[in-house]
């Protein structure tokens, strides 16, 4: 359990400011009944306990394995096998990551249900499962990256008219909620590893932006989720 | 009391973050068994993480639900 000390302050860092300012306008200003602050406590402790639980094994447990997947996945030969499998880990680790469920349950409960978590974690890793295979193939095809960044931000900006007005946040919400704990290192690990094993391109410059492209898919996703229901 | 007793009911967080991890550790076992064939004693390791990232996971989920 070496580094759970570091993990302990990080989440320290993370929570005790939140959890103060609540404690503070409960004292000073609002005064809430006292069940509802006492079930803010227990469940701010249980955020604090798990976050740290959960931080730790990330840094044993998932770390090494998106470090291993990511960099045996290039190796193994054709094109089809490798854009496969980058879409199968795409979609596996997104509906693994812990900020995409909590957006997916506040949007479930402020909707009404309209717009159903499960729907909406589904929605998110497909996309991010399309934009890293499309990542992908940009590394092996040499696509150049501001390309693929500049169409796809174009589709964005044109899909945010085309879409009901109320899903436009939660789409742009959507892309940041993609890149956690779970997502980013199995996703960057991937990268880095391909740009290692295809011959003739330097980890530094085409190793990296895969992160960035893999949360345009959820965006997109979202939006046109939002055009299905509006 | 029924509010707090509500707190510890994991039944319905524990299910969604089993079947939340499920596809990530069966495709990494496809993989460790098809492909990269790691040291046991390694993927133990890795598996003891896993472990605590469920539960982690489990109370940090429940810990945002209720509070």
């Amino acid at each position: 359990m070496q580094g759970f000390r570091e993990v302990f302050k990080e989440v320290s860092l993370a929570i005790l400011p939140i959890t103060a300012a609540v404690i503070a306008l409960q004292v000073l200003l609002v005064r809430l009944p006292l069940e509802l602050f006492a079930r803010f406590l227990i469940g701010a402790v249980m955020v604090f306990v798990g976050l740290a639980l959960f931080l730790q094994g990330v840094k044993v447990g998932l770390l090494p394995m998106g470090e291993a997947v990511g960099g045996e996945l290039p190796k193994r030969g054709s094109m089809p096998f490798l854009l496969f499998f980058a879409f199968v880990l795409g979609f596996a680790v997104t509906v693994a990551e812990p900020d995409v469920r909590v957006l997916a349950l506040q949007v479930d409960v402020v909707s009404g249900g309209l717009v159903d978590r499960h729907t909406l974690i589904f929605t998110v890793a497909a996309g991010v499962a399309l934009f890293v295979a499309l990542a992908m193939l940009r590394i092996v095809l040499r696509v150049p990256i501001a390309w693929l960044y500049g169409v796809s931000y174009l589709a964005i900006i044109l899909l945010s008219f085309a879409t009901p007005a109320a899903f436009v946040p939660i789409a742009f919400d959507s892309g940041g909620v993609t890149t956690g704990p779970v997502t980013v290192p199995f996703i960057l690990a991937l990268g880095l590893g391909t740009a290692a094993v295809m011959g003739g391109r330097s980890s530094f410059a085409d190793g990296f932006g895969l992160v960035g492209l893999a949360s345009i898919g959820p965006v997109l996703g979202v939006m046109l989720l939002g055009m299905l229901f509006g | 009391m029924s509010a707090l007793a509500a707190f510890l009911d994991f039944r319905h967080v524990g299910l969604e973050v089993l079947l939340a991890l499920a596809p990530l550790v069966a495709f990494f076992l496809f993989f460790q068994l098809v492909y990269l064939r790691l040291p046991a004693a390694f993927v133990a390791n890795m598996f003891k993480g896993v472990a605590l990232c469920i539960a982690g996971l489990v109370l940090f989920l429940q810990g945002v639900q209720m509070g």
